[in-house]
């Protein structure tokens, strides 16, 4: 009986009901599509937030000196190394799918010279530029400096996987006269070799007056095969709070409940943690200059982003409430009909909730699909790249609509509810 | 008459024509709301962004004969050349080396003579356990360093000028090698008031304040280096540049690429998003503007059928819904302009932790938004009144 009353009442003057749902859909098209980008936004931004470089530094652990070290020791001598074959596992820690890019380094003192007779003492850095790397998995991951440098200037080109090639830093090319194209000959202790330039990069830092190699180049020129300096990571992480702050400083110092929460959430410090474990004798260190500045653009754009939801919310859900209450009062004279033959106000009450429920749902779905493919269109307009569409935010687009369509219902409901049948069908 | 009419029909049902108000209302209190967080958001974001350090280096040009260096004197020049309120610091920095000795260990070090407070103002992501040095007396110690030589705050340690000349780290930004000064500091007792982390070659370093560096390594009133953090983007950093160029020939001026142009991509992207958010908000009031006016019209197809019955022409009933509509738009908007103040100034502290200032362009935006929203949400009442035929419509249930 009820059901029957609900449908003959749903289709009775559709053109209104038609109105209701376009209503709910609205709002919900609103809600779906902003909660969407919100839930997005972290990731979208991360990745923009990339172009600053690497925010994770791991070196060899750093001992203590021996205390019997004369003064000829400098701080800075990298006497500890890292094994090469090390590098693959930091791609199977828990956070490895946040480790975007990476690239080794070992650094050299050489005496560069050109064929036009300029020398020069530089700083030589042996890297990897595009490499394929095979990880413990079995997959194969893209690593190298080209990620990692976005904002050089290059000119020539990148030199490939596994060419005997190097790039040359601006200021660095200018004081040896060199260009892509022509032949640097770099002196090492244990010896000199000759290879070809296909890269000049502007890069607005120290880098200008450094020349980068192949990393097995520098690798023979040192006679420490296998061995590398440091590692650079770019990792996508969560802004920093009280609790990441406290495990930085000592992960001791964590409740077992905390400790889980910290290291189950990418951090940076956490990430570095990770990495620590990962590679046996590493210490990495958070790029503060670079884990900061994220931290900060990702926080307040999140809290904006939702904000700017709560006021797109508001603003359908003004809307929706304006119309619910309009084709509520409409329906005066029904409404006291239906008293003044006996039925109860909660009876009367229910079937206006059900049909309300009804159309919102339907309005809910209509709104939650138009709501996502909003998003992606705002996702690759904004972004460049594709918003996915995150099947939580149905249930939530759903419960909105409802809620707004039973509280804007609801208010009009009772004030007529109360009014005696003569009054509703009569007016006063 | 009109007048009359409009205050008579505003009267009558002044519970929908609340609701159609509220609804403008809110739509303004948006518009007006995002439009003053939007003027902000761009500055509000680029302080954010400086805290990702220098995006200008100044450097003294190579030259043969005399120890490449910049002056006190160019320093507070330097200064001068920012566009004022543009300015966040200008940090000096004097590179050498040191031979460190805490009593049992002892190592080469590289250390920088700097003004601590420019320097935490250029670099806020600085993170140092202990404390920044207060007193000459007191060096911050890289986080490398101080492990290296078992240093932690509170140590005592002593800083000699180093013997033998060696190449400086940062010879190449400095422009070349330094050549051993004449005049040499005696040996320094100092205390570690802290030790730095930083992730980057900071850690690798001893700070120490700049003029007792400065007397140290024999260079008086000299710095190899200015890290300058100022507020713009690509274009004010040129200007900034050239300007720098202009009155002192003899320093080069270089902007830190890789920050300016993630800045400027930053900034770029938020822009765009922010646009198509308001876009949305906007979209959403309007239609739900339009719904409403849509259905109070309907429901009075038979006054308007009544008052056409009795003589009214078409451009009267469309006189008095007209005059309606800019009554709830012009209400609405400033009631929104007062809303959207409060709105955007919750907003600035929840989302940056600072005031946003109201700007007086908002008021302008924000009426003539609602009146096109009213404006259009009017358009179908009127078409449905103006077809109206008064036979029809009074005859029907």
């Amino acid at each position: 009986m009820f059901l029957r009353l609900l449908l003959s009442s749903i289709m009775r003057s559709r053109q209104k009901k038609l109105l209701v749902v376009l209503a709910a859909t609205l709002a919900a098209i609103v809600a779906a599509a902003m909660m969407t980008i919100s839930l997005d936004i972290r990731d979208k931004m991360s990745r923009e937030l990339k172009s600053y470089g690497a925010n994770i530094m791991v070196t060899a652990a750093v001992q203590p000196l021996a205390e019997e070290a004369g003064p000829e020791t400098t701080v800075a001598d990298r006497t500890e190394l890292i094994d090469e074959s090390q590098v693959p596992k930091l791609k199977t820690i828990f956070w490895r799918n946040n480790i975007l890019d990476f690239a080794p380094f070992l650094n050299a003192a050489v005496t560069a010279s050109s064929r036009s007779g300029k020398e020069a003492r530089l700083e030589a850095v042996g890297t990897w530029f595009e490499h394929q790397l095979v990880i413990p998995t079995g997959e194969t991951v893209r690593s190298g400096l080209a990620p990692l440098r976005p904002w050089w200037d290059m000119e020539g080109r990148w030199p490939a996987d596994g060419e005997r090639a190097v790039v040359v830093g601006r200021d660095a090319a200018e004081r040896l006269a060199l260009q892509p194209g022509d032949t640097v000959n770099l002196g090492f202790e244990s010896g000199s070799v000759d290879l070809p330039v296909v890269g000049v990069a502007g890069t607005g830092d120290e880098d200008d007056g450094r020349i980068f190699l192949p990393l097995p180049v520098v690798q023979q020129g040192l006679a420490v095969p296998g061995k590398i300096g440091h590692l650079e990571v770019s990792a996508l992480t969560t802004p920093e709070n009280e609790l990441a702050r406290k495990a930085e400083n000592n992960p001791d110092s964590l409740t077992p409940k905390e400790f889980e929460l910290w290291y189950c959430t990418s951090y940076v410090s956490s990430v570095a943690y990770q990495l620590e474990e990962a590679i046996p004798g590493a210490l990495a260190r958070p790029v503060r200059r670079v884990s900061e500045a994220e931290g900060a653009v990702l926080q307040r754009v999140e809290r904006l982003m939702w904000l700017l939801t709560l006021a797109a919310l508001l603003s359908a859900g003004l809307s929706i409430s304006s119309l619910m209450s309009v084709s509520i009062l409409e329906r005066r004279v029904e409404i006291g009909l239906a008293k003044a033959i006996g039925a109860e106000s909660s009876a009367v009450l229910r079937q206006f909730l059900a049909e309300g429920a009804v159309l919102s749902t339907l309005g809910g779905l209509l709104g939650f699909a138009l709501g996502s493919l909003l998003a992606r269109e705002i996702g690759s307009r904004a972004f460049g790249t594709v918003i996915s569409i995150e099947p939580v935010v149905l249930p939530f687009t759903l419960a909105l609509s409802l809620a707004m369509v039973w509280l804007s219902s609801g208010s009009a409901m009772a004030t007529i509810i109360r009014l005696h049948p003569k009054e509703a069908i009569f007016g006063r | 008459m009109l007048f009359k009419l409009t205050l008579g029909s505003v009267r009558r049902r002044r519970s929908r024509l609340f609701i159609a108000l509220a609804a403008v209302t809110v739509g303004a209190a948006t518009v007006a709301a995002l439009s003053a967080i939007y003027l902000d958001l761009r500055a509000q974001m680029t302080r954010e962004l400086r805290s990702y350090g220098a995006n200008l280096i100044v450097v003294p040009a190579e030259s043969g004969s005399s120890p490449a260096a910049i002056s006190g004197q160019q320093l507070q020049v330097l200064r001068s050349l920012a566009p004022p309120g543009s300015l966040q610091g200008a940090v000096p920095y004097l590179h050498g080396l040191v031979d460190v000795s805490d009593g049992s260990r002892q190592a080469r070090t590289p250390v920088t003579g700097t003004i601590f407070a420019e320097a935490l103002k250029v670099n806020p992501y600085w993170k140092i356990a202990g404390r920044v040095p207060a007193a000459p007396g007191e060096v911050l110690v890289g986080t490398l360093v101080a492990r290296r030589l078992a240093l932690s705050p509170g140590n005592s340690l002593t800083l000699s000028p180093s013997s033998s000349a060696v190449v400086d780290q940062d010879a190449s930004t400095a422009g070349g090698e330094t050549p051993p000064p004449a005049d040499r500091g005696t040996p320094l007792e100092l205390q570690v008031s802290g030790v730095l982390s930083t992730g980057g070659a900071e850690d690798e370093r001893v700070f120490l304040d700049l003029s007792q560096a400065q007397t140290l390594l024999g260079r008086p009133d000299q710095v190899s280096s200015v890290h300058l953090s100022i507020l713009g983007q690509e274009p004010q950093l040129e200007e900034m540049a050239a300007r720098i160029q202009n009155r002192l020939p003899q320093l080069v001026t270089r902007p830190v690429t890789r920050v300016s142009q993630s800045e400027g991509r930053v900034l770029m992207r938020l822009s765009l998003l922010f646009y198509l958010v308001v876009g949305i908000v906007l979209v959403t009031s309007a239609l739900g503007v339009i719904i409403t006016m849509l259905n109070m019209a309907l429901e009075r197809r038979k006054e308007l059928g009544l008052k056409k019955a009795l003589g009214a022409e078409n451009r009267h009933l469309l006189a008095e819904l007209l005059g309606e509509a800019g009554l709830i738009g012009l209400m609405g908007s400033l009631l929104g302009i007062a809303a959207g103040f409060f709105l955007a100034r919750w907003i600035g502290w929840s989302v940056f932790d600072s005031s946003i200032s109201p700007r007086p362009a908002i008021v302008p935006v924000t009426i003539l938004v609602s009146l096109v929203m009213a404006g259009l949400a009017v358009l179908a009442p009127i078409r449905l009144a103006a077809r109206i035929d008064p036979a029809v419509t009074l005859k029907e249930e």
